[in-house]
C-alpha cells in the first residue's frame, strides 16, 4: 500500500494505492490522523488505484468519517472499482458515505458545498 | 450442519500453513493468487475467497490464542469445475464464527461500530458454510459455487 496526497482547491486529496487490508490500515489510519490533527477537515478519499479493501481497511474509513463529521468537515469518496464498492456496499457504508466517480467531480462536489 | 457439497471427481487441491501473526497475511494474499492463476478464476473471485479467508484468519490470529505462542493456521483449497471448498483448521479456542450476532448496517455513521464486519463479508461472499469444533481445534469449512 501507498498512500499519496495532494491538495486541491483547499481540499485534501487523499489517495490509497494498493491493499488497504490489516496489514496496512494501522498506516493509513495514522497518516490520516496527521492530517486531521494539522486542522485539516476537506477531505476527498481516492481509491482509484485502491485493488483491494477488507473490514480492517473499511475501520479506518469510519474513523476518518466519524472525525470528519465531529469538526463539520466533509469528505467524499472517489474513484471505486466495481469489486471495492462491492465491499463497501456489503458493510452497508455506501449509504452513509458520500460517494463519486472521479477526483475531479469530487474536488467540484467540495467547492459546492 | 449439512453442506450441499458437491466436491465431484478429483478437485485440484492447494493447501498453505500460515504462522498465526497478523503480518503474516501477505502469504494468504499470494497464495490465493497463485490458486486463481493455476485455476483460472475470475479476479472477483478470487478477490472475494481472499478476502472471505483474511477475515476469518484475521480473527483467528486476533482472538484464538489468548495465551499466545507460535501456532499454524492450515488453509486447504479444493478447486473443482463447479465450486471452491475451503477448509480453515486452526489450534486455537473454540470459536464458532457462524454463531457471532450480525451486524446492524443501518446505523446513522455516528452510531456505527467500530469493526464486526469481519464475518458478515464471510457469510455474505460464501454460498455456505460449516463449523465443526474437533478434538484438536476449530474447523470451517467454506463452499463457494463457481
Amino acid at each position: 500500500m501507498n498512500i499519496v496526497t495532494t491538495e486541491r482547491d483547499g481540499a485534501i486529496v487523499f489517495s490509497v494505492q494498493g491493499r488497504l487490508d490489516g496489514t496496512h490500515a494501522a498506516e493509513a489510519e495514522s497518516a490520516f490522523l496527521k492530517l486531521a490533527n494539522e486542522g485539516r477537515s476537506r477531505f476527498v478519499f481516492d481509491f482509484t488505484d485502491m485493488s483491494y479493501i477488507s473490514s480492517a481497511g473499511l475501520r479506518v474509513v469510519l474513523v476518518a468519517a466519524k472525525k470528519i463529521r465531529a469538526v463539520q468537515g466533509a469528505l467524499v469518496c472517489a474513484g471505486m472499482s466495481e469489486q471495492v464498492t462491492e465491499v463497501f456496499e456489503m458493510s452497508g457504508f455506501l449509504s452513509i458515505l458520500e460517494t463519486v466517480a472521479s477526483v475531479d467531480e469530487a474536488v467540484s462536489r467540495l467547492q459546492a458545498d | 450442519m449439512a453442506l450441499q457439497n458437491d466436491r465431484e471427481g478429483s478437485p485440484v487441491f492447494f493447501s498453505l500453513e500460515m504462522p498465526n501473526r497478523l503480518d503474516e497475511l501477505e502469504s494468504l494474499h499470494l497464495f490465493f493468487e497463485r490458486v486463481g492463476r493455476e485455476t483460472g478464476w475470475s479476479d472477483r473471485l478470487c478477490m472475494n475467497m481472499t478476502l472471505a479467508c483474511e477475515e476469518l484468519l484475521t480473527n483467528t490470529i486476533s482472538y484464538g490464542f489468548p495465551q499466545g505462542g507460535d501456532h499454524l493456521l492450515r488453509v486447504s483449497v479444493f478447486c473443482s469445475e463447479r465450486q471452491v471448498e475451503v477448509v480453515l483448521e486452526d489450534e486455537g479456542v473454540p470459536f464458532d464464527p457462524l454463531a457471532a450476532e450480525a451486524p446492524d448496517l443501518e446505523m446513522a455513521l455516528e452510531d456505527r461500530p467500530i469493526g464486526g464486519l469481519g464475518i458478515h463479508f464471510a457469510k455474505r461472499l460464501m454460498d455456505d458454510m460449516a463449523y465443526e469444533r474437533t478434538s484438536s481445534g476449530n474447523r470451517l469449512v467454506l463452499l463457494k459455487k463457481v
